[in-house]
């Protein structure tokens, strides 16, 4: 269920970020909205594969 | 309203940058709602495709992902506003109504309205959507580490808390470097919604059950 949830959570996070993206016209924001999006994008693949070890219904909360 | 947190209280800040946000929200220019999912759009049209007997009324379901799109816009007031498109693809949507067959409704994405939020994207906005998310991913990891017992998931859930830690305090330094402060948007707003849901029902999962009895006396004999 958390893992789950942190998978949704993560591709939304994601999908908000690219839309973000263009707009990043500070430099420091840019930089750090690139920084962000690497580690959301890191985060991600984890928990997908921790998903991916876990029964098709995730037990584990 | 600078964000400042001791070295200690790296949760209570997280949390606490969260609240910094509940109060005094600005969103005169709002850069408008969280775009409309083109799927979402999509659906509308199928109803349009219902209306195959010629009730074009049907199909304005499908205008309503144009609706969503202009709401885009009005969001852009603020500055930007490119999402006129948007609300044209939702035209198409009721166009597709007073077609007999319906299948015009599926011209449901309507909405592309991030490019225009984006271009008044701010450190303060900016941080304020990632406060929100890393709060969120905190609270929910400290959920997980009293419901969980798989130790993957408790891992995660370790790395997921020292990660946005640190992202935290780059927000600050982000904050401090462009004299900025955290601001409220309608993509936080989302994203707050978002997680209250995701915590209610994790919250919702029974505790991590304790060591069972037997474990402990199979455990002592071992000895």
């Amino acid at each position: 269920m958390y893992i789950d949830s942190q998978i949704a959570s993560h591709t939304m996070t994601l999908q908000m970020l690219d839309r973000l993206t263009p707009a990043g016209q500070d430099a420091d924001v840019a930089t750090q909205l690139q920084m962000s999006r690497t580690a959301t994008a890191s985060s991600l693949a984890q928990a997908q594969q921790i998903r991916g070890t876990l029964p098709q219904i995730d037990t584990a909360p | 309203m600078n964000i400042s947190c001791g070295i200690g209280g790296r949760l209570v800040c997280v949390v606490g940058l969260a609240a910094t946000l509940a109060m005094g929200c600005d969103d005169e220019d709002d850069p408008g709602p969280v775009p409309p999912t083109t799927g979402t759009a999509g659906s509308g049209g199928q109803t349009g495709s219902a209306g195959s007997g010629g009730s074009g009324g049907a199909a304005g379901n499908a205008g309503s992902g144009g609706n969503a799109g202009s709401t885009g816009g009005a969001g852009s007031t603020g500055s930007a506003g490119s999402s006129g498109g948007a609300g044209t693809t939702g035209s198409a949507g009721t166009t597709g109504g007073a077609g007999t067959t319906g299948g015009a409704g599926t011209t449901g994405s309507a909405g592309n309205y991030g490019q225009s939020a984006s271009a008044s994207l701010t450190a303060g906005r900016f941080a304020g959507v990632m406060v929100e998310t890393y709060s969120a991913d905190v609270r929910a990891a400290q959920i997980a580490k009293t419901r969980s017992s798989n130790g993957q998931v408790l891992s995660f859930a370790d790395s997921v808390i020292t990660d946005r830690w640190a992202a935290t305090m780059q927000l600050q330094q982000l904050l401090a470097d462009t004299k900025s402060v955290v601001e409220d948007s309608a993509h936080r707003q989302s994203l707050s919604s978002h997680a209250t849901q995701t915590l209610d029902m994790l919250s919702a999962a029974p505790l991590r059950a304790s060591t069972p009895c037997t474990s402990i006396r199979r455990s002592r004999r071992t000895r």
